[in-house]
């Protein structure tokens, strides 16, 4: 089936709308929660992002992919949040310099899945998106790009500095 | 090339995106500089942390919370300018904690729904492929591979979710009506099992998908009532006229995997499902839950027997039959034998299966038939934890349960009574006098307020009623003590079928 179909279909009936919103809702929480970086915040774009398919489900054209189309819902909730709050960008290093760790205690807290949620949390929000949708929905460059309305050039400009920056955080070494 | 160009080919390498020829290059390279190797092995241990991040799911649906009236407004085109009122997440609103586990019950919906997990290369998505297309011939698969020809083949019936088509199948008896349709990861051993309404936990059990009571009531109310004469395709039924009419009780829970069912028929006290494979179901495990209408019979159970197309016997479930009315008693609860020592145990030991034990909603929503309630009541957790809220038509009752044998987070719990609330606003005639006298000791001062007024026991013929009270009395110094009180009412009938106090209660 088409994506255009599968809109069509969610569109017929109340039953039918609803069973689609809760089949993508994990999928858009799953952005938030790796946006935002926090679990409140995550909620809030994920509500916010429902109510913005279910209202203009209808003007989906089936140009690009429904879920490049969702997540594009996604991330520009999530950029509104941001703007409302104007809540200051904490750089990634030095947020995770001034964590009250000992050297080894960060050694030990490397690369588990919670480190690596917090430092994706404090990655500049361009390579922040480029890289949930990459790894946390495993779209391709061209998906992402239509997603976001970028170039896969910049895309991969994104999600490679993002990963450099994580590899440079977790390994040390000289960051790009 | 630089090492710039190598740290590329490694990040593109991350994504797969390198040609045979560039992997090639990359895979030379690290074998002799040191500096890219360490580089490379450390770009793939960060792979390998972020392809491991969790699908997390959100605690409370918001799409399940999202008012029916706008969802109505969007399906016929005019799209509300936005939302009427904001959805207060539940855990942000005065309601019990446990209120929201319940609905976090019917969270979980279709994760690995198809078109939603794109996965390049598989061409169709895969719910879909599942499926033949209406008018299609539903005996190739895309695949091309030839099924066996069923016998009188009727389109699935959950080919579209249209309401249309889900109203045109209610109104034959026979016809099963689709509640969920999963993907499922792992393998599973069965074709299909049926359950009763009440046991849906057993679905979770054997198939990991989630169906909740709320799941089945859904679609229920606008239902009409199935027709009591015969319809064409139940030749096989021995005499309908003679059959009641179902009730909502007569039903039975039918799970089917990697197939659907095709026809059924109702024969004597016999259920028959025919099943045809699906076809397509590569990389996955297709569970579909259906509700089927099932014989009214004296018997206590229904069998269910899955048949393939050429009719031969796949399986046979006998499901435990549904008793058409659910009231339960107030007092003790009933044993449930279940939930003794050795559960305790299992619980620990295999916690995926048996954690239900440790959680007190859960319980009671497991065991609501035994406990003498309908299948389909509604169950939430209170602002204790020992004490759970069941509504059923209407009355709520609380059941209140004990951690026998272990206490604390991994204790099990099990029910010790039933309570039924009082109505304030309107009592029964036992009531009545019940609450004029906690009023009386109100206004006289005795008592500064009462809430949460509960039926411990009735014995509705000797006319004497255990009730317990949340009661707040003055205390020195303008302060209040809140208890839960209890007492024992005993009062006396008159032949107009009024009651009162027959004395002062005593207090327990």
């Amino acid at each position: 089936m088409q994506d255009k179909q599968i809109v069509a279909d969610a569109l017929k009936s109340q039953e039918a709308l609803s069973q689609f919103l809760r089949t993508v809702e994990p999928f858009i929480y799953q952005t938030a929660y790796y946006l935002t970086g926090k679990k409140v915040d995550a909620e809030d774009v994920t509500q916010e992002s429902l109510w913005k398919v279910c209202r203009s489900l209808n003007q989906f054209q089936g140009e690009g992919s429904l879920r490049g189309w969702i997540h594009r819902v996604v991330v520009n909730t999530f950029r509104e949040q941001l703007r409302k709050r104007k809540t200051p960008t904490v750089e990634l290093d030095e947020a995770w310099q001034s964590s009250d760790l000992s050297v080894e205690e960060q050694v030990e807290t490397r690369l588990t899945e919670q480190s690596l949620y917090q430092a994706i949390a404090m990655l500049p929000v361009n390579y922040r998106e480029v890289l949930v949708l990459r790894h946390v929905h495993d779209m391709s460059y061209q998906e992402i790009a239509e997603a976001l309305e970028l170039t896969e050039a910049q895309v991969k400009t994104r999600l490679f500095r993002g990963r450099e920056k994580l590899r440079t955080l977790f390994y040390g070494g000289d960051p790009v | 090339m630089t090492h710039e160009a190598y740290r590329e080919l490694i990040q593109r390498a991350i994504d797969e995106d390198l040609s045979q020829a560039e992997q090639t290059v990359l895979d030379t390279h690290i074998e002799t500089c040191a500096e890219c190797r360490r580089e490379y092995d450390e770009y793939m241990s960060l792979a390998a942390g972020l392809a491991k991040l969790s699908k997390v799911r959100p605690e409370t649906s918001f799409a399940m919370q999202m008012t029916p009236e706008l969802l109505r407004q969007t399906v016929e085109g005019a799209a509300p300018a936005a939302p009427k009122r904001r959805v207060v997440p539940l855990w942000k609103r005065a309601v019990p904690a446990a209120a929201a586990v319940v609905l976090g019950v019917g969270l979980s919906i279709p994760m690995t729904n198809g078109w939603f997990d794109h996965q390049e290369g598989t061409g169709q998505p895969d719910h879909v492929a599942l499926l033949p297309e209406k008018g299609q011939e539903p005996t190739h698969g895309p695949t091309g591979q030839l099924l066996p020809e069923p016998p009188e083949i009727k389109p699935p019936p959950d080919q579209e979710s249209t309401a249309a088509l889900t109203v045109e199948l209610k109104s034959t008896q026979s016809e099963p009506r689709l509640i969920i349709r999963e993907k499922v990861e792992t393998e599973l051993p069965m074709r299909a099992v049926a359950v009763a309404p009440s046991d849906l936990d057993q679905v979770k059990e054997q198939t990991g998908v989630t169906v909740t009571p709320e799941d089945l009531a859904k679609g229920k109310e606008d239902a009409p009532r199935p027709p009591a004469e015969k319809n064409g395709d139940t030749s096989g039924i021995a005499s309908v006229d003679e059959e009641p009419l179902p009730n909502d009780n007569d039903h039975v829970v039918v799970v089917t995997v990697n197939s659907t069912p095709i026809n059924v028929t109702i024969e004597g006290g016999r259920v028959i499902v025919t099943l045809a494979p699906l076809s397509g179901t590569q990389g996955g495990t297709e569970v579909a839950v259906f509700e089927l209408n099932a014989p009214h019979t004296s018997n206590d159970t229904t069998t269910v027997t899955f048949t393939d197309p050429e009719g031969n016997v796949i399986d046979e479930s006998s499901v435990p039959v549904e008793q058409p009315t659910a009231v339960p008693r107030v007092g003790d609860a009933p044993s449930l034998d279940i939930l003794d020592e050795a559960m305790q145990s299992k619980s620990q030991s295999d916690p995926a299966r048996y954690s239900y034990v440790t959680d007190p909603v859960r319980v009671v929503s497991r065991h609501l038939r035994e406990l003498g309630f309908a299948w389909n009541a509604q169950v939430s957790g209170t602002q204790v934890r020992d004490r759970v809220a069941v509504e059923q038509g209407g009355v709520r009752y609380v059941v209140g349960l004990t951690q026998p044998y272990l206490q604390g987070d991994g204790g099990l719990w099990k029910p010790a009574f039933i309570a039924r609330a009082l109505p304030v606003e309107q009592p029964g005639p036992q009531e009545r006098p019940v609450l004029d006298y906690f009023r009386g000791q109100q206004e006289a001062g005795v008592i500064h307020s009462f809430s949460e007024l509960l039926v411990l026991s009735e014995r509705v013929r000797l006319g004497t009623l255990v009730v317990e009270a949340h009661v707040e009395m003055s205390g020195p110094h303008g302060s209040y003590e809140s208890s839960r009180s209890q007492y024992r009412f005993h009062l006396s009938g008159d032949n107009d079928g009024t009651w009162k106090l027959d004395g002062s209660p005593d207090k327990l």
